[in-house]
């Protein structure tokens, strides 16, 4: 067991290099080596999956200074298990789709080798026992994510959204970083575990605690998309298809969720739960409704990414570890699906991206129509796909909770129900109607069965199988009994919503495209549009703000003390040292008889100077 | 077998052989099989030797850092293969004594190895730097024997372990060797021979004389002395650590605007032994031991490393200047990433073992009180970087001045390597120095 968690830890950063060093040599070998050691990973945490009967607790100290250490250990549970089956399982079928993604791409080697670092940093992340070794996996994945949205560097629109995502993320990150200092501070320990017991046993002052939960909230606000640190999500599309789904849509994003996940019981234990709550239905709405006007295939599956997580921040956040966290499973499943059947159909259109250039796509691509179909029911949650039991799951804990039973749950109901609204419009202008743009039409080629189609069917699969075991991995999540909880009435209203959506959506989009157009028109409607289509503005207000407050206002007034004080100082020290070199230049004559009269004297002094001591 | 039966054995064997190809694999192989009795526990063996976990932690370190001294070499030039095991051999001697007797007598091998292995002179700058490194060593050895002799008519008995109850008398005889032996690290006022011959004897023998030589003899010192130190009152304290501090700017400012880039690394050697001092002086604290043995270690890897590199810059490609080394990166890329990372490892950079041992020495000297002199190192550590980095903006950021690459060399690269992982294991991974001394 032991030996699996090192070989899980270590295995991904040697693969990443031999996946450079190999791919550098035949681009190839690049593909081949990430295929063969995602592969092993997956059948690695297959093997643990199978083993496991308690948590799996390895200690480790990485440096000790006087009475306060560095710990960085291992801790493998139910919730750490699952994380690792989707980060390496999905890790494994995204590679193997890249095969033909990143077919064309002459820096194979590169992508690969990020990728598969990718997938160390999550690995590190779900496994690690304290908050070190969280950080740590945090940042990789944060690194990664960047060197991978920038992946086609030379190009503008790419490295700037990379930066952007750099930035965001690293806003929450520097929260984080304060939530460990705080934590080694006040509370004397970083160990995940601990900190649970502790704040469970009333160990932990209340507002200390408060603060932390509130900082490493903040951490997962930006890792995750939430609002208001989403518009990098929404950037970060400019990167590989593969890229987007497996980090931007199945495993990093869900990294938020983790680390509020791991540290349930400490949330539960401060009131910063509500908080959670509150950001999760503001995300979740904001994200549903941009994500019905959005013109790029991609954009949409962003915004649903963002209010699907959201969802789950929900579940989390209205006390529920179990509607949460399987929401968080679902969605990685339905959503990896999604985002590369979007890829499938981007690459069989040459990397043409806007809706509004296909239609009609269903003879040309049926396979892929199919099971772009099962995702979009899954997400859009109708039974018995994987989706519905989960958002049905949290949308009971909502309801449930007095204190989030108003404003909270009507968000998120509605959030939950306008899925089927953005999705259907994107399957319906993906693939029935006509085609609109005739030229691309014709230059659509088939993908291949085995390389694009073989992973496609493995998630349709899997996210039909999972609706029928909801409860045993909630169990095997939590360690506790999880029968799924029922409110009388909850599902035939979801399921009236759902129909009434859908007819809507069948209607607006299905054949006819001239009622949107003329609804386009309208003034009031086209202004709506404009909103929900720059995502509630959100990334101008920051923009605005960050001009305003930080770059005109903190910057200058710090880069006016640095010029005046801190340059001005080094630069009144060069001459300094210079004189200096001189002077002690003249000391180093370059004569034997000076050095050992020097040293002698030298003796004569120490002497001195120790017989003093004495 | 014991490590230096072998070593020593095979070194007295192999002027034998030092003409065929096999003197290169031969040593290789013993450093390998006295790497494994080490790890056995094997020491020496012998009366006034004794090993620790430190000690041998120490040693198995020396035996790599030796192994990629090795594979440097094209071919056994002029026996220093031969000098360079006799040398490893008389570090474990040296690192294991346990009294004053095979101390100094141990220490006087080293030293006598030492110039025969500069002797090799080719020019007349290496005779001079061969000719200084003796005289101050012969200056140094009767400033040693003086105080032995003194020690030994205040009625203490040399081949006894030294405790920690002496009359004044002892200890003015005690500091004296103290202080003879300062000369090989190369302290203020004993300072100025090294610049000189480090810049001046042949850079491989300049990795040997200011890494291996220097870093096992501050152990070998600290291990012995350590009981006498902790005798020392405040005044004597502050005294060292002044010293420390005088040693490391004085280093540092003299490297600072240096052209020759042996000179600037041969005035970087002496601030180290700066930094070197620091956890002599803070020997209140209980992290002094592991702070020292930390810092050699980081030492002997980053020193020992671009000392070799220069070596072998200057033998292809005849790179002595800081202006020469511009633009190496474009030339071979390779060596200058190697040159980088140790460059700014002995500068201080997180995450490379300068860095940690650096931070675990320095806290030494801020738990026994030191903080004064602690906060002048590390300003000193930050104006080194002014030279560290200029080295390395010449390597990336300007032109080359040839166009001719530079075509790399296995075995050295192979060493090369070898160090880089011993600067990065150390920089991560803290834990390991921290397991030796115990306790943690």
């Amino acid at each position: 067991m032991n030996n699996t968690i090192t070989f899980l830890a270590l295995f991904p950063f040697i693969g990443a290099l031999l996946a450079f060093v190999l791919g550098k040599q035949q681009a190839k070998l690049a593909f081949w080596t990430a295929e063969g050691v995602s592969a092993l990973l997956f059948l690695a945490t297959l093997w643990l999956a199978y083993q496991y009967s308690t948590p799996i607790s390895i200690d480790h100290t990485w440096l000790t200074f006087g009475t306060r250490s560095l710990p960085f250990g291992f801790y493998v549970d139910g919730l750490s298990i699952v994380m690792l089956l989707i980060a390496t399982g999905l890790g494994f079928l995204d590679i193997h789709f890249a095969h033909d993604y990143m077919a064309e791409d002459k820096d194979q080697a590169r992508y690969y080798a990020k990728v598969l670092f990718f997938i160390g940093g999550m690995i590190l992340l779900v496994m690690a026992k304290d908050m070190i070794g969280l950080f740590v996996g945090w940042e990789f994945m944060g690194l990664a994510s960047y060197l991978l949205i920038s992946f086609w560097h030379s190009q503008k629109a790419p490295s700037d959204a990379g930066m952007q995502a750099f930035l965001y993320t690293r806003f929450g990150d520097m929260f984080i970083f304060a939530a460990i200092g705080l934590l080694l501070y006040f509370v004397g320990t970083l160990n995940l575990v601990e900190i649970n017991t502790l704040a469970q046993a009333g160990g932990i002052d209340h507002s200390v605690a408060f603060i932390i939960a509130l900082f490493i909230f903040i951490g997962a606000i930006g890792k995750s998309g939430q609002f208001p640190l989403f518009p990098w999500l929404m950037n970060a599309m400019e990167g590989p298809t593969t890229v987007s789904a497996l980090i931007h849509g199945a495993t990093m994003v869900n990294a938020g969720i983790y680390i509020v996940a791991r540290l349930f019981d400490f949330y539960l234990s401060t009131e910063a739960l509500l908080i959670v709550a509150n950001i999760a239905a503001i995300s979740a709405f904001i994200g549903a409704t941009s994500a019905l006007v959005q013109t790029e295939i991609k954009k949409v599956l962003a915004y649903s990414t963002m209010s699907h997580l959201a969802l789950a921040f929900v579940g989390l956040g209205v006390g529920s570890l179990a509607a949460g966290m399987m929401h968080l499973v679902n969605h990685a499943v339905f959503k990896a699906l999604l985002f590369l059947s979007a890829g499938a159909v981007i690459l069989a259109a040459h990397h043409h991206k806007d809706l509004w250039q296909f239609g009609g796509l269903r003879g040309k691509l049926p396979f892929i129509a199919a099971f772009m179909a099962i995702g979009a029911l899954s997400l859009s949650g109708i039974p018995p796909f994987s989706g519905f039991f989960s958002k049905d799951a949290v949308l009971t804990a909502a309801l449930r909770n007095p204190e989030t039973q108003g404003l909270i749950a009507t968000l998120t109901t509605i959030a939950a129900l306008l899925s089927i609204a953005y999705i259907g419009r994107v399957w319906l202008l993906l693939f029935s109607g006509e085609a609109r743009d005739a030229n691309l039409h014709q230059s659509i080629q088939r993908p291949s069965l085995f390389w694009i189609a073989l992973p496609l069917l493995i998630m349709s699969v899997l996210t039909l199988m999972l609706g029928f075991y909801q409860s045993e991995i909630a169990t095997f999540i939590t360690g506790k009994t999880e029968a799924s909880p029922h409110i009388d009435g909850l599902l035939t209203g979801l399921i009236i919503g759902l129909s009434i959506l859908a007819l809507i959506v069948v209607g607006l989009y299905a054949k006819d495209l001239t009622l949107v157009k003329k609804m386009a028109q309208h003034p009031f409607l086209s202004m709506l549009h404009q909103l929900l289509f720059h995502g509630y503005y959100v990334e101008a207000m920051i923009n605005w703000f960050s001009q305003h407050a930080v770059v005109n206002g903190a910057a200058k007034a710090s880069a006016w003390f640095d010029k005046r004080a801190i340059d001005a100082s080094v630069n009144g020290f060069v001459p300094a040292t210079q004189t200096a070199f001189n002077g002690l230049k003249t000391t180093q004559t370059g004569r034997i008889g000076d050095y050992i009269a020097l040293m002698v004297a030298g003796l004569a002094v120490l002497l001195i100077v120790m017989m003093v001591g004495i | 077998m014991s490590p230096f039966a072998l070593v020593f054995g095979t070194a007295l064997l192999s002027p034998l052989i030092s003409h065929t190809r096999w003197l290169k694999g031969l040593s290789l192989l013993i450093l390998a099989i006295a790497g494994f009795n080490l790890s056995l526990g094997e020491g020496i063996g012998l009366t006034y030797f004794a090993q620790t976990d430190a000690i041998r932690f120490f040693e198995g370190i020396i035996l790599i850092v030796a192994a990629a001294i090795v594979l440097h070499f094209d071919h056994d030039d002029h026996g220093t293969l031969t000098q360079l095991l006799l040398i490893v051999a008389a570090s474990m001697a040296l690192l294991e004594s346990s009294t004053l007797l095979s101390f100094v007598i141990t220490f006087e091998a080293m030293s006598i190895i030492s110039f025969v292995l500069v002797s090799n002179i080719k020019d007349s700058k290496q005779a001079e730097g061969a000719i200084k490194l003796f005289f101050t060593g012969a200056t140094a050895t009767g400033i040693i024997l003086f105080g032995l002799a003194l020690f030994t008519l205040s009625g203490h008995s040399i081949d006894t372990a030294l405790g920690n109850d002496y009359d004044a008398f002892s200890l003015i005889a005690l500091s004296l060797i103290f202080i003879g032996i300062l000369y090989k690290l190369t302290i203020f006022p004993m300072h100025a021979w090294a610049a000189d011959s480090y810049a001046q004897v042949s850079h491989s023998n300049a990795a040997i004389l200011s890494a291996l030589m220097k870093t096992v003899v501050a152990v070998a010192t600290f291990h012995l002395f350590s009981p006498v130190l902790a005798q020392l009152s405040m005044p004597s304290i502050y005294g060292l650590a002044t010293l420390a501090v005088i040693t490391m700017t004085l280093g540092n400012m003299l490297a600072l605007y240096q052209r020759n880039i042996a000179r600037m690394l041969a005035y970087s050697s002496i601030a180290h032994a700066g930094y070197m001092l620091i956890p002599f002086a803070a020997i209140a604290s209980q992290f002094a031991h592991i702070g020292l043995l930390y810092l050699a270690v980081a030492y002997l890897f980053m020193q020992t490393a671009v000392f070799l590199i220069l070596a072998r810059l200057y033998q292809d490609d005849g790179i002595e200047t800081l202006a020469d080394l511009k633009g190496l990166a474009q030339r071979n890329p390779l060596y200058a990433l190697l040159f980088s990372v140790q460059l700014l490892s002995l500068a201080g950079i997180p995450l490379l073992a300068g860095f940690m041992s650096k931070a675990v020495a320095f806290y030494a000297g801020v738990d026994a009180g030191l903080w004064l002199f602690v906060l002048i190192a590390l300003l000193n550590s930050a104006l080194s970087v002014g030279y560290y980095a200029w080295i390395i903006k010449q390597l990336y950021f300007d032109a080359p001045t040839k166009d001719r690459p530079l075509v790399s060399r296995l075995g050295f690269v192979l060493g090369e390597l070898i160090l880089v992982a011993g600067t990065l294991y150390f920089g991560v991974v803290a834990i390991d120095v921290f397991k030796v001394i115990g306790g943690n």
